[in-house]
Formats: C-alpha cells, sequence, structure tokens
C-alpha cells in the first residue's frame, strides 16, 4: 500500500528533524512534527508519490504543523494572559540550546524559515520559492534580512549573500 | 554560502542529523492509525449526539490540502493526451535529439515513446509501445526499447516493432550497427547475443557469449569494442572479453572485483576502453558511506576515491570523464568534478533513475528522470530545470 514511503521515511527522517530542528529550535518538537507529517504522507501515499518531490511534499507538511502549532501556541498564550491578567515569562532556554538557535528563535518565522530551507535543507532560492509559494525574490530579500539580523545579534558583520540556483 | 553564519547553521544543521535515532517506521503506522481512531471517536461521538437529538447530517471527510509545489519554475510541455504521464526513461540520439519513455494512464493506461529534436523544449506525438520497458536506448540506426522485453524502431520508421527474445534482457548496449543484448534465463548463466541494430526477427541474432555464474543483475558495459559484464553473484567481478567481438564462443577474461567487498553489487560505467568507476552497491566503508573506486588501465587496478556524502545504500555511478561522474539512486543526485575527490548534491530529488548525458556535450548538459514521476530534470551548466510533461 506504502511502498516506497518507507524507504523516503529512512533516508530522510533525520535531515528533516534537523531542519524543522532549526526552525523549531528543539529536536524533540521536530521528531514530533517530522513524524506526524509521514503519517500524514502514509494516510494519502498514492497522491504523495507522484508528486515530483515527496521527500518536500513532507518538508512543507512540517512546517506547516509547525506554524499551525505556533499560532495554536501564540492563541493559547493570550487566553492564558487575559484569564490569569498577569504576564509569566517563559522559560529560559535551556543550557544545551546554542547562541544561533537563541538568535534564530528572535527572527521572524518566515525569515527564519528561509535561512532554514536555504543553509539547512540546502535548497536554492528558487526551490524555496516554489515550496513556499512566493517570489524568489521574496526569499532573497528575507534571507537578506534575517541573515543581517542575525549577524547584528551575534554581532558579526554582514557579507553579501551569495545565492546558488 | 560561504560566510560563517551559513557554515555555523549547516553545522548545526548536521549536528542535529548525525546525533537523531531513526525511530522504527512503525511509528508512523501506528501514529495514522491513532488519527484514526481518533477521528472515528470523534465522528461517533458526534453522531451520537446527532442520533440524540434527531437531526440527520452527512459527516465530511477531513481535508488536508496539498502544499504547493508545482509551481512557475517547472515549464510545461504542449499537452499530448489526457491523463497523467509518467516516465521511465530518457535517451539520446544527438545533442538536441531525445527520446522519452513513459507511460500515459487516464481510464486505461498505454505504454508511449515521445521524441524531441530541439532539445526537449517540444516533443513529437505519443507512439504506442508493445509492452512495457524500463529503458530506452537511442542507436545510430534504431532506438532500442527493453527490460524486460525487447521492441526496436529502425530508424525513419513510425512504430515499435516488439522481438521475441528467449530470456528476460538485462541490457543492451547499441554501437556501429551492432546491438549486444544481455539475456538472464531465470536460474541459469546469463548470455551475450549479438545482431544487427535494427533486426526484425530474433532469428537475425546469435548467441554470442554464455557469462558463467551472472545472476538477474548482471549488467552490460561496453567499454571500446568489447564489452565488460559484471557478475554479482556471492564474489563480485569483472569479465571482459579479449579482443574485437567475432564469432561464437571467445573467451572472457575474469577477475575478481577486489575494491568491492564479497556480496556487493558493483555497478560499473566505463567512459573508455580502459577507465571505469565502479560504485560498491551494498558495501559501506568503515566511515559510513558507500565505496567508489576508478580504474584507468581497464580494471587492472583500482583505486578507490573521497568519501562520499551519503548514508544511502545502493549508489549507482555513471561516468562521464575520468574527473567527472554521477551516483544515484540515494535521496539525492550526487556528482564530482574531480576525480571522485570531492562530492556534492547536483540535484535533491529523491529516486531519479540514471543521469543521460547527451553525447558532444562535454558533460555539461545532463537529463534525468525519476521514474514513475512525471518531470523530467535537465542541466545545463549547473542550473537545473524542471520540466513536467502533460
Amino acid at each position: 500500500m506504502a511502498e516506497g514511503l518507507q524507504d523516503l521515511y529512512e533516508a530522510s527522517y533525520r535531515r528533516l528533524v534537523a531542519q524543522l530542528a532549526a526552525m523549531t529550535g528543539d529536536v524533540a518538537e521536530a521528531e514530533d512534527l517530522v513524524q506526524e507529517a509521514f503519517a500524514r504522507a502514509l494516510a494519502r501515499w498514492p497522491q504523495v508519490r507522484g508528486c515530483d518531490n515527496p521527500e518536500a511534499w513532507v518538508r512543507v507538511v512540517a512546517l506547516n504543523l509547525a506554524r499551525s502549532k505556533w499560532r495554536r501556541a501564540t492563541r493559547g498564550a493570550a487566553v492564558m494572559l487575559r484569564l490569569r491578567a498577569s504576564h509569566q515569562e517563559a522559560p529560559p532556554p535551556s543550557p544545551d540550546h546554542v547562541t544561533l538557535v537563541e538568535a534564530m528563535r528572535k527572527l521572524p518565522a518566515a525569515q527564519r524559515e528561509a535561512l532554514v530551507l536555504f543553509h539547512v535543507a540546502d535548497l536554492s532560492v528558487e526551490d524555496i520559492a516554489r515550496q513556499l509559494g512566493i517570489p524568489a525574490g521574496t526569499v532573497k530579500a528575507r534571507l537578506s534580512r534575517g541573515r543581517a539580523a542575525l549577524a547584528a545579534d551575534l554581532g558579526q558583520g554582514t557579507d553579501a549573500i551569495e545565492v546558488a540556483s | 554560502m560561504s560566510d560563517e553564519i551559513g557554515d555555523s547553521m549547516a553545522g548545526m544543521g548536521r549536528g542535529v542529523e548525525a546525533a537523531v535515532r531513526v525511530p522504527p517506521y512503525d511509528v508512523v503506522v501506528r501514529r495514522l492509525r491513532r488519527r484514526r481512531r481518533r477521528r472515528v471517536g470523534i465522528g461517533g461521538l458526534a453522531l451520537a449526539a446527532v442520533v440524540a437529538i434527531g437531526i440527520t447530517v452527512v459527516p465530511q471527510a477531513t481535508r488536508h490540502p496539498s502544499p504547493p509545489l508545482q509551481t512557475a519554475a517547472v515549464r510545461v510541455a504542449p499537452p499530448t493526451g489526457t491523463g497523467t504521464l509518467s516516465l521511465d526513461d530518457v535517451s539520446f540520439l544527438g545533442p538536441r535529439d531525445g527520446l522519452v519513455l513513459g507511460r500515459r494512464c487516464a481510464d486505461v493506461c498505454r505504454d508511449v515513446s515521445l521524441s524531441t529534436t530541439d532539445g526537449g523544449d517540444h516533443y513529437g506525438p505519443e507512439v504506442p509501445m508493445p509492452g512495457r520497458h524500463r529503458y530506452v536506448a537511442a542507436g545510430g540506426d534504431a532506438d532500442v526499447a527493453y527490460a524486460p522485453d525487447l521492441a526496436v524502431r529502425p530508424a525513419g520508421a513510425a512504430g515499435w516493432t516488439s522481438i521475441d527474445v528467449p530470456a528476460p534482457v538485462a541490457d543492451v548496449a547499441v554501437a556501429a550497427g551492432t546491438m549486444t543484448v544481455l539475456l538472464v534465463p531465470p536460474g541459469e548463466p546469463a548470455q551475450i547475443w549479438t545482431g544487427p541494430s535494427a533486426p526484425t526477427t530474433w532469428t537475425q541474432f546469435r548467441p554470442y557469449a554464455v557469462v558463467a555464474g551472472s545472476d538477474a543483475s548482471a549488467r552490460l558495459v561496453v567499454a571500446g569494442p568489447a564489452p565488460v559484464v559484471v557478475s554479482t553473484d556471492g564474489t563480485p567481478r569483472i569479465a571482459t572479453l579479449d579482443g574485437q567481438i567475432q564469432g561464437a564462443g571467445p573467451a572472457f577474461v575474469e577477475t575478481p572485483l577486489a575494491v568491492c567487498g564479497a556480496g556487493s553489487r558493483p555497478s560499473v560505467s566505463a567512459v573508455s576502453a580502459t577507465t571505469w568507476w565502479v560504485a560498491c552497491r551494498g558495501e559501506r566503508t568503515a566511515a559510513g558511506a558507500e565505496e567508489v573506486a576508478i580504474t584507468t588501465d581497464g580494471g587492472g587496478s583500482y583505486s578507490n576515491v573521497g568519501t562520499v556524502p551519503s548514508q544511502a545504500l545502493n549508489l549507482s555511478v555513471v561516468g562521464v570523464s575520468p574527473s567527472t561522474a554521477y551516483l544515484y539512486g540515494g535521496p539525492e543526485l550526487l556528482v564530482t568534478h574531480d576525480g571522485g575527490a570531492t562530492w556534492r548534491t547536483a540535484l535533491s530529488e529523491a529516486g531519479l533513475g540514471a543521469p543521460h548525458v547527451p553525447p558532444g556535450q562535454d558533460g555539461r548538459d545532463v537529463w534525468v528522470v525519476a521514474p514513475g514521476l512525471t518531470t523530467i530534470y535537465r542541466t545545463v551548466g549547473g542550473t537545473w530545470t524542471g520540466l513536467r510533461l502533460r
């Protein structure tokens, strides 16, 4: 029924988790998202298999799940704030979170997503644009702004971005 | 990606990737079952509530829109039929003359071939095939579709002719008016037959040699005037013909493929009579990568090349020159331009078949399809374009 999905799972699981972990800053959450995305791929494998790039399908589903989770968390936080009428500080990042991850977390989600797909998933600007459904110019702008923000936060200078097709 | 931030992020990704353990695939199946049980549970509660208050509703399936994967970057060829065209293989007669093998499915499926004469921008009408074939080879005076059966289209002919073969065809090489065919009878040694490249019947072929001990995964590799057969029955070895093809019963010179371990299933690609690339499929080095080697003296000696940046097994090799080769069969297409010292990802697409290099292009122009999917990927000078045939 799902011929080929197990091969895809075994070949791409670690890579996808690494990409989602860079996006969310949490490996356990990334694993949860990737497993859920694969479960959804299994549910409609005949259609997913027909895609040009099933791995990209799983990655986009996992990214969408991450966004939904973030929105729910944001809404939930707002409700909690209204109910408690007091602000609770988010727990500090655990000690093993590297500086880069902390800096990444401060970025807007769109810029973080573009940076992760470009630098961690090693996709081209055109591939990112295709997968996110946005113009390539927008991807370049997000990459440029994200890198500038990261460089400022990490105390580095900025270089001109090299975009390989 | 030469800056520190990019390098740091890539390093962070590699670090996480190395540390993550892949849970058994069952976790996905169990997860799907849980989701379905949950949905049934919620649906059951809803139905109970509806029955309780006496209202009838028609439950609707949960819908998950597919992510936008196919957009403007993929060029679409002119429509040539109804239904979906999935691809099997591609081959070339000249720099701009290509031949594509595929299957179009609407209500029923039919096997077809398409030709292009303008480098792939446009295709001629679909030509019916006499059965399904996995591979296609474009020869000087005929095109050949093969595995497991054999079909030939002589140059200038409109349609394909099926040729009855006495055993499954594993491989075909066409050159200089001669077609060399590797037959793999179940449970028997492989046989090489030869004949004119545009035959009308199998009787025009004749048995040429028997490859003792070869099994169904043997492949025919043409290196110069003599074919090379890779035998994989337990101990990998290479069988080379000593001299020109002539008469019946030439002797093979068999040499162990010592660079590959016992039990591996080597993939060999010849770029000249003396230079062959070898990928020891199914065998890992101590570093966890697949072994890749090259010989420049016709198999007299082999030298291992650099580390392949992939954990995938069963990668096959296609050599373009002594310096350039591709590895396919894993989650991405890998390429080296420095004799194997370094490998990089050429195309991040899973399930790609063998890359094809049109003649006369010095390896700059490369085409590849993912069997069963709909897109031809093509690169000229490193920029890949997806061409989706409809």
